[in-house]
């Protein structure tokens, strides 16, 4: 059991690399379509060419369409492109930031090289599943930041004030913890604009779903708090005459920090999850910007795609990769559940 | 006498909750940037003053805090109000798809909870052998396997072998109408969404279990019965079935819950025409009315389940009766 946990954790790697480097790794656009090489399957790497020659440079047979009623093709042996390592392609913002246009592998020449094959527009399936590994850890970045931020907030204001105000936020949570938390998100993401800026629906989607998920954390952060309250540290340095602030920060916050930091990882798998039913659903990520969710969603709109063109199915390894990784990290911090403390 | 005052108590907790939540969906969905009609003002044929009028017919040009007063008048009288979408009252097609949500959810939590709490008692009995690895193991893969990817690894399956059909409720050109056929043609549409519904509340019921008969196995009440000589059997049924279930039926409602989020994707990728795919239409079409009926809908039938939880606790396990004092 602990080398499937060792091997959980050892999966964010792989998985952290590829949305950190995103662009770098895809040999093509991921919004870039191209309808004559619909549902193309994966282009095949080549060392040995019809003449039975061995090239130390790979290359591939341009794929030509045959049958566009069943998406069939036929590779040109006679037409050959060569693959480069860092090649030239299209530009892009490395990190982000700096602007650049190498790849790692690419084709001389654009449009060709399909590894993992292309999707019903025609876009490269792997361009388009990196592009959603990135969205994906966009989301839950923000998603834990926003979740974090929050639960420990109103768990703490909660465990502080006591009273009226305890009472209330208590009640509050409960009644966020009694909805039915999808048909929420679905309502809030309802209200906004379906077609948004990038950045604005990372931010709406990771703010969505954290709103639904907080009062798991800020109950238990209130118990931590309200277990700290009548600690004898704390209650030395209030003999001691520190203020109120100054317990909270440097006396209480460390005493929650690991708490709030395990059940934090123990809900980051509900952002990723999240990001893909939401954009699968048809109300996360716009199509355009691929995400897993909407990679998913053209899966059950075309059938064929489940047969026929299986190179379409990889999300559904990523997802159940990333969600494996993530649980592998929940289970090795402490387990102990200090929500029956409040 | 003193339960059924705890249970219309919470009784009373349940109607004062579905009371918040529908009025606070009500007042979130009076922001929706435009209503019902709007689509229809893009359409030429239909002319403005049609529309002016069809949103006086509905109320729709009031304020939103008159509409409210409107709709909680109406709510009294059990009167959700009418689907503009679906033309027919709310309550009726809330109803018909809560239903057939119902027939998806029941057999999945009947055969999760079974199979969950039969195979966490053998996992706890048999920690330390090969067997209890293996489940160990199956676990921790299924715990990263929502109904999303197993709902589209069956779709996955019934594309590739034609064993099961690709969704929908029932085939639409059955031979006859006996009672036998459509039973048989509406189970083998059940199957793939069942299982798949399945597959998460078994994880987590046998996880619960499998804690909580592995804590009674140390309790001295059980090394006791097995000093006297009982049989495993006889220790299972009589000493570690009956207090192992506390913590199962103490989750039941949450999972009730999982339910209706769960089976919300699955009735996308089946096209099954339950209370997710009503409510996601609802949300498409600025279709109010139904968006606020639907979320009740989910609302009440997660509360009711929290509350057959907390009544067969009650009845079931006596120190939480102590513990509340009624006793």
């Amino acid at each position: 059991m602990r080398l499937i946990h060792l091997l959980a954790r050892l999966l964010a790697i792989p998985l952290l690399l590829m949305s950190l480097l995103s662009d770098f790794l895809s040999p093509s656009p991921p919004d870039a379509q191209n309808l004559d090489q619909f549902y193309a399957p994966p282009t095949q790497m080549r060392f040995v060419d019809a003449q039975g020659k061995f090239h130390w440079r790979p290359f591939i047979y341009r794929m030509e369409l045959v049958d566009s009623l069943n998406a069939s093709y036929r590779e040109r042996s006679d037409q050959t492109v060569s693959l480069a390592l860092f090649c030239r392609g299209y530009q892009y913002r490395f990190l982000g930031i700096v602007p650049a246009s190498r790849h790692l592998l690419a084709a001389r020449e654009a449009g060709t090289f399909h590894p993992w094959g292309t999707d019903a527009l025609g876009r490269d399936v792997l361009a388009r599943t990196i592009q959603g590994a990135r969205n994906s850890m966009m989301i839950l970045l923000f998603g834990i930041a926003i979740y974090f931020v929050l639960g420990v907030t109103v768990g703490a204001c909660a465990g502080l004030a006591g009273g009226w105000a305890d009472t209330l936020l208590m009640r509050f949570s409960e009644f966020v913890l009694a909805l039915p938390a999808l048909y929420l998100v679905l309502a809030v993401r309802a209200l906004l604009p379906a077609d948004m800026p990038f950045w604005q629906t990372v931010f709406l989607t990771a703010a969505t779903l954290a709103s639904v998920a907080w009062p798991p954390l800020a109950r238990g952060v209130r118990g931590q708090i309200l277990q700290s309250k009548s600690a004898t540290y704390v209650e030395a340095a209030r003999i001691l005459g520190a203020s109120r602030w100054h317990i909270f920060r440097r006396h209480m916050l460390p005493a929650l920090a690991p708490y709030a930091l395990a059940q934090t990882a123990v809900a980051s798998p509900l952002f990723i999850l999240g990001e893909v039913i939401l954009s699968f659903l048809n109300v996360g990520f716009h199509d355009s910007g691929a995400s897993w969710g909407t990679m998913l969603r053209s899966l059950t709109q075309d059938p064929r795609t489940l047969t026929d063109f299986w190179w379409n199915l990889s999300p559904i390894a990523f997802v159940f990769a990333t969600l494996f990784c993530l649980t592998g990290f929940s289970r090795r911090m402490p387990t102990k559940n200090p929500t029956q403390l409040a | 006498m003193r339960i059924l005052v705890a249970i219309s108590k919470r009784v009373l907790q349940l109607a004062v909750l579905s009371l918040l939540i529908t009025s606070a969906t009500f007042l979130l969905s009076s922001f929706f940037p435009g209503d019902f009609f709007s689509s229809q003002e893009l359409d030429p044929t239909i002319r403005r003053q049609t529309i002016d009028l069809m949103r006086q017919r509905y109320g729709l040009d009031q304020p939103i805090l008159v509409q409210y007063s409107r709709w909680l008048s109406r709510c009294a009288h059990l009167d959700f109000g009418e689907s503009h979408f679906y033309q027919q009252p709310v309550r009726g097609v809330v109803f018909d798809a809560l239903a057939k949500t119902l027939w998806m959810g029941i057999p999945a939590l009947a055969f999760g909870m079974l199979g969950g709490v039969l195979l966490g008692t053998t996992h706890a009995l048999n920690r330390n052998n090969s067997f209890g690895l293996a489940l160990d193991l199956l676990a921790t893969v299924a715990l990263a396997l929502p109904t999303l990817l197993l709902g589209l690894g069956a779709l996955l399956i019934a594309a590739s072998t034609n064993w099961f059909p690709l969704g929908s409720m029932s085939s639409f050109n059955l031979p006859d109408a006996r009672f036998a056929t459509w039973l048989t043609d509406r189970i083998h549409h059940l199957v793939l969404p069942v299982a798949c519904l399945t597959v998460p509340i078994l994880v987590y019921v046998e996880r619960i279990q499998c804690s909580a008969t592995q804590g009674l196995l140390s309790e001295p009440y059980v090394r006791a019965a097995r000093a006297r000589g009982l049989g495993r059997w006889h220790i299972f049924f009589h000493y570690l079935l009956r207090p192992s279930l506390n913590p199962i039926l103490s989750t039941a409602g949450p999972l009730f819950a999982s339910i209706l989020s769960g089976s919300l994707v699955l009735e996308v990728i089946f096209s099954w025409p339950g209370l997710g795919q009503v409510t996601l239409n609802a949300l498409l079409n600025w279709d109010t009315a139904l968006v606020v009926g639907c979320v009740a809908g989910s609302t009440v039938l997660l509360v009711t389940g929290n509350l057959a939880t907390d009544i067969l606790l009650l009845l079931l396990d006596p120190r939480i009766r102590v513990q509340d004092g009624l006793i």
